[in-house]
């Protein structure tokens, strides 16, 4: 099997398994379309045309000024004055009845007189995940037309907010994974290539730091200082690269003794190149059986932090922050009803696509 | 005549794989008379274990299988499981090839024969016993009583087989089917069963399909001999006529491939190259509490060994011997205690910086063709690490040292880009002793070179050594079982046996006038296969 051969096989046998494929296409569509999040839930227009010029308010900051209004702060496109503004082209008179202007700057002529007519492009849902809405009912809202998925107990769009919380927990699970499996790898390579003494010690060593209660020390780190994204990641490696030594370093035990492995040793290559090159492609597939674990799991604890309150700030769009607000608004089950569902299809479609992985990298299935 | 015991009329085996199918075996027929030995001889990928399968109905379900097969001139039908069940181990036995692994390592010896006795013949477990004991002792094993609560781990290799054989007797069979039964075994052991097998055969008039890849045993046991290649019957004959005059090119090419004779270019006396004194490797065996060392292994006990400019120095063990291990420490792969020098100039024990320039002076060949080689990485690779590892040449200069190294050991140069599964195992070879060559080293290693391959392939494989070592004037140390093929190809012979040198001394020496009892054992268990 040439590498090209067997990853072709493997990729055929992946794409047999019809459920775990489907999963990948439904999760790849939902990651990729949730990475475009500021296109998709925004309270910044796409696009502006004012008077002859156009703007871009998603990638670029305007003061109020720029479509002819007093302040110098951003302008809020969400407000009727500065959509009246953008489109009458920065008529004075927006300050006093907006409403009626927009509805006769619709043909382009106000008052007998030809004015620049502008317009906005905005994105499918007018709401960024920290865009708190004006009310008519008390928040949380129920589900309507506006905010299709309701609102949070502080009035924020609950559809805004999973798009957002989406992204960040996958692209937190990929973060930690990642950092954890390099970690993982280099620190089991090195234990089972070398063996004996430095695998002994190193062993010793992760048992304590396995044992060690990853929950109070969040926990203390958080009392210290402003919990973030990066300070998450940083906490949560720290405490799952040990799931990947024990398998990476029972791979490196055995093939250390494989006669091609002696043949470099024969030939004076350095320990490092032989670790890499020859040895560590032999702990792959034992790596991508266990990496499920570490992403369903940094999704779980980071859901779990923000649930109790030791995870992001609660400005951040978290998934478990939204079950947390479900869990205090039992009388608004749009919550929890959309915080479950969300979690379930994350979770779901992972193991679907991991189980899928894993048997196709089975020698067993892959050479049958 | 009676009609005969087994008989196979055109059978044909195809296996289908992802839609495509290859054949096995083209319609072979074979007859076996009752109370004659049959041999099957072929190299690997002849078919001959899949025809010994397929008369018993043991193919994989991927299996096509055509023709006819007949036991006692009734027809067989091998679908028919319930048929199949009642004639395999009642009737036909069958011993494999791996004593270990046919043997459950979970029950003793008296459970494993004594399943079929009451399953076949449902004896109680008195009778059961009783019977046990005495095919036990018709098998050879000394007490056969205190055996009988053993596990497979706690017998030697010669014994397991021989436990393979009693329950393969147990329900006296017509029929003995042996798939390479003494190929696992070292040669005075392989002895020891084939006379077993031979007695067997004289007491009960048991019938034998012998199937093998060793002339030499065929030579021994056989009746009458088939010879298979590529799933075709190559040539058929009773054993005399076969072996004094064969008439497919292919049988003659097999016969004259078996090693014999010694080197016969005189020994030149050269300088000492590679001289080591001394040398020992002791592993600890641990145990208690504190896991102290509480005694050693002593794989290598005192070695001495002087290499010489241009020549071929053999090495002879059995299995156990510490023969590889030797070979481990000479090119310090293992820690070990004791003196190398090469050319004078004492090897430094471990320390990868230190041996550098050791490690392009000296290299090592592996047994295993099919683990001996990355199969993630292309040939080109494979062979240029060692120009990479000691950063010799550009890229160009190394591709074109590459292309050189596989012209010389018979290899296409353009194959550099192919990955090692394309190759069959006598290439897979050629491709290590290219990737030791590539540092121009002066002492190549060959562990055991050869035992995997095919006797044809053994030759070629030879001959390519040396005409290398005459180019280039290397100097070989040769570590092989096979005391026939040692003696064909060395100057100089030393006889290994548990980590001491029981013998050395020149080729002829050694095969004309051995000095010890386990020297000349070897000897004439090698010599009654030629």
């Amino acid at each position: 099997m040439t590498d090209l051969g067997l990853n072709h096989r493997r990729w055929q046998n992946f794409r047999r398994n019809r459920r775990a494929f489907i999963s990948l296409i439904i999760f790849a569509i939902c990651f990729g379309l949730s990475l475009f999040a500021e296109l998709i839930a925004n309270d910044r227009p796409i696009l502006v045309k004012y008077r002859d010029g156009y703007y871009a308010p998603i990638f670029q900051f305007y003061s109020e000024q720029t479509f002819g209004g007093d302040l110098r702060t951003e302008a809020i496109y969400g407000d009727v004055e500065v959509q009246c503004l953008i489109a009458t082209g920065g008529m004075e008179a927006c300050w006093d009845t907006p409403e009626t202007l927009i509805e006769d700057a619709a043909d382009g002529v106000i008052g007998g007189d030809q004015i620049s007519r502008g317009w906005m492009v905005w994105p499918l849902i007018p709401y960024h995940h920290s865009t708190i809405a004006t009310l008519d009912v008390p928040a949380p809202s129920p589900p309507d037309a506006d905010h299709w998925l309701g609102t949070d107990d502080t009035a924020r769009d609950v559809l805004a907010r999973i798009i957002y919380g989406f992204r960040l927990s996958v692209l937190f699970a990929i973060i930690v994974s990642v950092m954890a499996s390099a970690i993982g790898i280099f620190v089991g390579a090195v234990q089972g290539y070398l063996g004996g003494r430095t695998d002994l010690l190193a062993q010793r060593l992760i048992e304590v730091w396995g044992a060690t209660p990853s929950l109070y020390i969040i926990i203390i780190v958080s009392a210290i200082w402003r919990m973030d994204f990066w300070l998450l990641v940083f906490l949560m490696t720290l405490f799952s690269w040990t799931a990947l030594v024990g398998v990476v370093r029972a791979e490196f035990l055995r093939a250390r003794n494989f006669e091609y492995v002696q043949a470099a040793k024969a030939l004076g290559v350095r320990p490092l190149v032989i670790m890499f090159r020859h040895v560590l492609p032999n702990a792959m597939v034992a790596t991508l059986t266990m990496l499920p674990f570490i992403v369903t799991g940094a999704i779980g604890s980071l859901a779990a932090l923000d649930f109790l309150g030791f995870g992001l700030p609660s400005s951040a769009p978290s998934l478990g922050e939204l079950t947390l607000q479900a869990k205090q608004n039992l009388q608004a089950p749009w919550l929890g009803l959309t915080a479950f569902t969300v979690f379930a299809m994350l979770l779901a479609l992972l193991v679907f696509i991991f189980e899928g992985v894993r048997d196709a990298f089975d020698p067993r299935k892959t050479f049958a | 005549m009676s009609a005969p015991l087994l008989s196979l009329k055109n059978l044909g085996v195809s296996f289908r794989r992802d839609g495509v199918t290859t054949p096995a075996v083209h319609s072979l027929s074979l007859d076996i008379q009752p109370g004659e030995t049959v041999a099957l001889v072929g190299e690997s990928g002849s078919g001959k274990s899949v025809s010994a399968l397929a008369s018993l109905g043991l193919l994989p379900d991927n299996a096509d299988q055509r023709g006819q097969i007949s036991w006692k001139g009734q027809p067989v039908d091998t679908a028919d499981e319930a048929h199949m069940r009642s004639l395999r181990g009642n009737e036909i036995g069958m011993i494999f090839q791996e004593p270990m692994t046919s043997l459950n390592p979970l029950h003793t010896i008296e459970t494993q024969i004594g399943e079929s006795l009451r399953q076949h013949q449902g004896m109680s477990m008195a009778a059961a016993r009783d019977r046990t004991v005495a095919l036990l002792e018709q098998v050879g094993i000394p007490d056969p009583e205190l055996r009988l609560g053993n596990h497979p781990h706690e017998l030697s290799g010669g014994q397991r087989q021989r436990v393979m054989i009693a329950m393969a007797l147990a329900n006296q069979p017509d029929l003995l089917i042996a798939d390479e039964p003494t190929t696992a075994l070292d040669v005075t052991i392989e002895a020891q069963i084939l006379d077993l097998l031979a007695d067997l055969k004289r007491e009960s008039g048991l019938s034998m399909l012998f199937i093998t890849h060793d002339l030499g045993v065929v030579r021994q046991i056989a009746d009458r001999v088939f010879v298979m290649r590529d799933g075709k019957l190559v040539e058929s004959g009773d054993v005399t006529s076969v072996f004094t005059a064969p008439q497919a090119t292919y049988t003659r090419d097999l016969i004259s491939a078996q090693p014999d004779g010694i080197r016969p270019d005189a020994p030149v006396q050269g300088d000492p190259v590679l001289d080591a004194s001394g040398l020992k490797v002791h592993f600890p065996i641990r145990g208690g509490l504190l896991r102290r060392t509480k005694d050693w292994i002593r794989a290598v006990d005192g070695v001495d060994l002087t290499l010489r400019q241009g020549q071929t120095l053999g090495i002879v063990g059995e299995s156990g011997s510490g023969k590889s291990t030797l070979a481990r420490a000479i090119t310090r792969l293992v820690p070990s205690e004791g003196r190398i020098t090469l050319d004078g100039v004492a090897v430094p024990n471990t320390g990868a910086t230190a041996l550098k320039s050791f490690r392009r002076q000296v290299q090592i060949v592996f047994q295993d063709p099919f683990g001996a080689l990355s199969p993630r990485l292309s040939v080109g690779d494979i062979i240029a690490e060692g120009l990479m590892a000691h950063d010799i040449g550009t890229d160009a200069e190394q591709k074109q040292a590459v292309a050189e190294a596989l012209q010389e050991v018979g290899l296409d140069p353009a194959s550099a880009g192919r990955y090692p599964h394309e190759f069959s195992g006598g290439q897979r070879q050629r491709i290590a002793i290219a990737r030791a060559l590539i540092l121009k080293p002066r002492v190549i290693l060959f562990d055991e070179p050869t035992s995997a391959l095919d006797m044809t392939v053994q030759k070629s494989l030879v001959a390519l050594l040396g005409d290398l070592q005459q180019r280039h004037q290397l100097s070989y140390i040769f570590i092989s079982h096979d005391i026939a093929l040692i003696a064909s190809i060395s100057h100089d012979m030393l006889v290994m046996k548990d980590g001491v040198l029981v013998e050395q001394g020149s080729a002829e020496t050694i095969l004309t006038r051995p000095q010890q009892d386990y020297t000349r054992a070897l000897i004439t268990a090698a010599k009654r296969k030629s």
